[in-house]
């Protein structure tokens, strides 16, 4: 058979693949349906091309295969063609480029009403921080953190007294509602990253790194860690629930804030001394 | 004393004097050179099996024992991907393979694969046996340097492999050895096993520092007469510019190497911020792991150019020798290397969009990382052209071409999805950058590869390699690559992050577990398909037809050497003159198709060049 | 530089295809610089060490602040001693060049040895001020600031050490040979020369840098603006 042959129907191949391919990405569930634009428009400009070249190629592969006796053009190079191409692949790259950066100023630049969430990783799982009444999360250090205080929330600091601490894998957003995930590490790299979501990443110990994102449908998600972390990274799963307002509501109503367990093992502590003195 | 001499024959450039004696009259004006003045070159001829072939200073040896080792340590790196996929396409059959196992042939591969296999290959192996060839060099400029140079790389692949045998294993903390999990407990081989990664990358780089010393002078100071550096093949302008990036960007692995060791030796803590780890505060405070992302990145960047770059080169020279047809706007080519060359040191971060960097960092290497997709496009265009109203062999190395260009501007599209900082955040980190980069730097590296071997294995040898079996295994590694890198896009569209030992029972794993069994198998077939070409080579050896000079009527100085394969000094008793490009293929009424390098206008004189 | 450049793009427009091109490349020696490839080697390798301690020093502008105190480097220290010895260094290369010029191979022979001497008491020189900051409580772990310090003196030192390799080759056969070999080794010592501008510079810079990006100085610079 002709290599040409074959090499067409690699092409033809990668382009029936596309359509009919039952893996593709699953339905966003977060503002950033604007990132699969920007894919969808580098898929086409970039399949476009991919095309042309291959198909091109397999053309003069056809045409222009070995005669004895024929001389092949002399022609060390041509400008104007240079120019062209040039220019044309310039403004290919400026139409992509463009679009891309303006998603990402706004994926850098958080909305003012997003709920601020502490996520807070360690090798291997996750734990989560809502501010409590006053709308801010209070400050914290990894030196201070202690079964007592699992967050490493420093106590001088009056905003963290009203933390909603969730020492659980799962956590609940409320639909319709930008977050900021702000992102800190115990020990090495992680990143909160849920696919339906798109957006991503790292947390970092010793700094504290963020994104944000609207998630507007309801449902079930899975967590998983993008950044290698170690062994156990496979398993670094957690789940998120979207959820309505009023669901929201009543299991934010069920969750405990710092002081409530400042005073339970406060509770705890006293018991024992008492038992000491019995 | 009078042994040492013996060994050390001086080979003398012919004199100008004895030339124009003999030659004044048979010879016009325009042809009338005067030969290098390149001062008389020592060359150390070892006469022992040892001097001759171990402890060798001649390039050409020096470039074959860079080959065969990188092949070697090429041949680990396959074994170990097996091993991965064999985990991930049918886990059941692999229950021998534990999580640590996984993580550290998915470490050692990586490393494997870029540093020690494709680097060590394309600069060490081509680079040594090409370069002083195709420039008109009897030899490079410190032949000894140069051999110390392979033995520095082999003590270095020595001490890798080492690290397979020391408690605890070899590092399994991914290729990019990202600290702090790289020296933690929870990261298999965080103790022995890191530590003797870094140190074979640092001697990695000291050896191929005095390597690349080599190259670089060679290029520059010691070509032969009349070879400007634009009468150079791209081969040797790919070579020298990666060389180039390669001495840039190797300190900074140097850096980033010494200062995890001492992090993980002497406690300090370049990279090692306040870590809390099974509920103990570690002794480590104030260091940034972010700065050494900067620095592997500022390495592993241009790293991929130091891959790309020789390989942009020699296919052009293959494309062109086999289109009978000269390389398409051949200044734009060395341009392209050149500005990629350089635009290479300004786009590291765009592997760091997502790791936590200053967010306005993302808009500068967006803009940098799409611009270098022009130069590389540029190149993409010409190679096609070149094509065009040529007289096209379809014979192996150039399938080997064409595989390439599939395969490159689908990795190269590919690329700008991920460059492009928006696009980059929902695929980073999933199963799209792994298609990516093995697509554009493993399997179009290793077509480029392919195709020189096709192409070189007559000049080296003496004898052709058999056209059938290079066929099957062109097409064998082909589409089986192909069918393995094409679909695993769509496994990263789904979402599917990398770097997982398994999925458990995900909402993923359904339909992904088809696509992985697909895929392991593939890359079982092609694996196996790469011991054609062992096979091939040993029946050539044997039994394949001898070369004879210049088999593929090409034009560049290698096969221009008095006797095939070249002897040591290359070049006999007088060194070439170069009087042409070596892109003179089918020029308008000339006799042959082709007009090598050193033939002198006189012999031409029915040409007319044509003038653009 | 601006030679360089011109050079450069002059090189990069040839049309190596066209006739009128062909006959001057014809002639083209196949060298392109005329420098000797020694020399050129030794540009390489600064290239080399160039980038290596620049990143160091990106590396050590990056972690700044330290979280621990750095003062004791500030003190009156034998850091400034070692300096003015790199100084004399220098000083005594640039005799040795005149003294060539005016073939007094004595003084080049006692200078030589001169360089020598005071590079190793340099090398001394920073071994104790190691052994004193040691003694002081400040190891290589205790902040970035002093790991930065400890890394950068030992990668300067061997680097000097490598230089002391070659001087010791030169200068051994210098010392051997009369006035006429003396003067062919001109190439050598300038090389050598060379190197030790180099040390200079780069250690001039690790010493501007360690005052001045210096937490305590950036916190006295702070108070001036506030």
């Amino acid at each position: 058979m002709h290599p040409g042959i074959i090499f067409f129907l690699v092409i033809l191949g990668s382009v029936l693949f596309h359509i009919f391919t039952p893996w593709y990405w699953t339905d966003v569930a977060s503002n950033w349906g604007s990132m699969d634009d920007t894919i969808t428009l580098t898929f086409w400009v970039g399949g476009g091309v991919f095309i042309a070249v291959c198909l091109f190629m397999v053309y003069c592969v056809f045409k222009f295969s070995y005669k004895e006796g024929r001389r092949a053009e002399y022609k060390p190079e041509d400008k104007k063609l240079e120019k062209i191409l040039t220019w044309a692949t310039t403004l290919g790259v400026a139409a992509l480029l463009a679009p891309g950066l303006i998603v990402w100023n706004q994926y850098i630049n958080v909305p003012k009403n997003a709920i601020h969430i502490d996520v807070m990783a360690w090798q291997w799982g996750w734990q989560y921080r809502l501010p409590g009444e006053d709308g801010k999360l209070g400050s914290t250090k990894i030196k201070n953190i202690n079964d007592n205080n699992p967050f490493g929330i420093i106590l001088e600091d009056p905003n963290g007294k009203d933390d909603i601490l969730i020492q659980s894998d799962v956590i609940h957003l409320k639909n319709n509602r930008p977050v900021k995930i702000l992102l800190r590490s115990v020990d090495v790299l992680h990143n909160w990253y849920v696919p339906q979501f798109r957006a991503k990443m790292d947390a970092v110990p010793g700094v504290v790194t963020y994104y944000w994102f609207e998630p507007n449908k309801a449902g079930e998600y899975e967590v998983l860690c993008a950044e290698y972390c170690g062994v156990g990274h496979y398993g670094m799963r957690g789940r998120v629930f979207v959820k309505n307002e009023e669901d929201y509501k009543n299991w934010l109503q069920e969750q405990e804030t710092f002081s409530d367990l400042i005073a339970k093992q406060e509770e705890i502590e006293f018991s024992k001394t008492k038992l000491a003195k019995k | 004393m009078s042994e040492d001499n013996n060994d050390k024959i001086i080979i003398q450039s012919q004199s100008s004097e004895s030339i124009s004696g003999g030659g004044s009259g048979s010879t016009t004006d325009i042809d009338y050179v005067r030969p290098a003045e390149v001062g008389d070159q020592d060359l150390y001829h070892g006469h022992s099996f040892i001097t001759k072939w171990v402890f060798c200073q001649d390039a050409k040896v020096i470039g074959v024992q860079y080959f065969l080792l990188a092949t070697f340590t090429g041949i680990i790196g396959l074994i170990l991907s097996w091993l991965m996929r064999l985990q991930l396409g049918f886990p059941e059959l692999a229950s021998f393979m534990t999580a640590e196992h996984y993580y550290q042939f998915v470490t050692m591969h990586g490393m494997i694969m870029v540093v020690y296999f494709l680097t060590a290959l394309f600069l060490g192996g081509f680079g040594n046996f090409l370069i002083p060839l195709m420039v008109g060099a009897r030899d490079m400029v410190f032949p000894y340097l140069n051999m110390v140079s392979f033995w520095m790389f082999f003590i270095a692949v020595v001490v890798l492999l080492a690290s397979f045998f020391v408690p605890g294993g070899p590092t399994g903390s991914g290729w990019t050895l990202y600290p702090p999990q790289s020296i933690l407990e929870g990261t298999p081989g965080s103790g022995m096993g890191i530590l003797l990664m870094c140190l074979s990358l640092i001697l990695f780089v000291a050896g191929f520092t005095m390597g690349g010393l080599n190259y670089l002078i060679t290029v520059l100071q010691a070509r032969t007469r009349g070879m400007t550096l634009m009468r150079m093949p791209l081969t040797v302008w790919g070579i020298f510019t990666a060389t180039v990036l390669a001495m840039l960007a190797f300190p900074a692995l140097l850096v980033g190497s010494l200062m995890m060791s001492l992090d993980k030796i002497l406690g300090t803590s370049f990279f090692m911020p306040t870590i809390l780890q099974a509920g103990e505060v570690l002794e480590y405070g104030g260091g940034s792991p972010i700065l050494f992302q900067h620095l592997f990145w500022f390495f592993g960047h241009p790293e991929v150019y130091i891959v790309a770059l020789p390989a942009f080169g020699i296919i052009s020279d293959l494309i062109s020798v086999h289109s009978r047809k000269n390389i398409f706007g051949y200044r734009m080519m060395v341009w392209a290397i050149v500005v990629i060359g350089g635009l290479s040191f300004f786009v590291w971060a765009h592997h760091m969009y997502v790791s936590g960097m200053n967010p306005w960092f993302g808009f500068f290497f967006a803009t940098t990382t799409l611009i270098i997709a022009v130069p590389t496009a540029m190149k993409v265009y010409n190679w096609v052209l070149t094509l065009w109203r040529g007289n096209i062999r379809l014979n192996t190395v150039m399938l080997w071409c064409l595989g390439f260009i599939v395969t490159f501007v689908n990795g190269g599209i590919t690329g700008i999805f991920l460059g492009n900082v928006t696009v980059d955040v929902p695929l980073s980190d999933t199963y799209f950058v792994i298609a990516h980069f093995h697509m554009v730097m493993g399997i179009a590296p290793l077509m480029v590869i392919m195709g020189a071997v096709y192409h070189w294995f007559p000049l080296v040898t003496g004898r052709m390699l058999s056209e059938k079996l290079g066929k099957w295994h062109f097409w064998f590694t082909f589409l089986g690559a192909y069918s393995i890198y094409f679909p695993m896009h769509y496994l990263g569209f789904i979402g599917v992050p990398r770097r997982y030992f398994e999925m458990y029972d995900s909402p993923y794993v359904t339909s992904a577990v088809g696509m992985n069994e697909f895929i392991s198998t593939a890359a079982f077939i092609v694996g196996a398909a790469q011991f054609i070409l062992i096979y091939n080579i040993i029946k050539s050896l044997k039994t394949g037809k001898p070369a004879g000079k210049n088999p593929w009527q090409a034009n560049s100085l290698e096969w221009l050497t008095p006797s095939v394969p070249p002897e040591h000094g290359n070049w006999g008793d007088r060194l070439p003159v170069v009087h042409r490009w070596p892109y003179d293929y089918s020029v308008p009424g000339a006799k042959e198709d082709f007009i090598t390098q050193t033939t002198p206008p006189s012999d031409v004189t029915n040409s007319e060049v044509e003038k653009t | 530089m601006s030679n360089l450049l011109k050079k450069l793009f002059g090189t990069l427009l040839q049309k190596p295809w066209e006739t009128e091109r062909a006959a001057i490349d014809n002639a083209h020696e196949g060298k392109t610089f005329n420098i000797s490839v020694q020399k050129s080697a030794v540009i390489i390798i600064f290239g080399i060490a160039t980038v290596l301690f620049s990143l160091i020093f990106t590396s050590y502008l990056y972690t700044l602040p330290p979280d621990q105190d750095t003062n004791y480097l500030l003190r009156p220290n034998l850091l400034w001693l070692n300096t003015l010895v790199l100084f004399f260094v220098t000083y005594f290369f640039s005799k040795i060049t005149n003294d060539l010029k005016k073939k007094e191979t004595l003084k080049v022979k006692r200078n030589l040895l001169i360089v020598g001497g005071l590079s190793y008491l340099f090398l001394f020189g920073q071994v104790i001020f190691w052994f004193q900051l040691m003694k002081s409580g400040n190891y290589v772990s205790t902040n970035s600031y002093f790991s930065n310090f400890y890394v950068f003196t030992a990668l300067h030192g061997l680097h000097l050490l490598g230089g002391l390799f070659f001087w010791g080759k030169v200068s051994s056969k210098v010392l051997k040979s009369d006035q006429n070999k003396i003067l062919e080794e001109e190439k050598s010592i300038s090389a050598l020369s060379l190197y030790w501008t180099y040390l200079l510079i780069v250690w001039l810079m690790f010493f501007l840098m360690i005052y001045i990006f210096n937490d305590a100085v950036i916190a006295w610079c702070k108070s001036l603006i506030t």
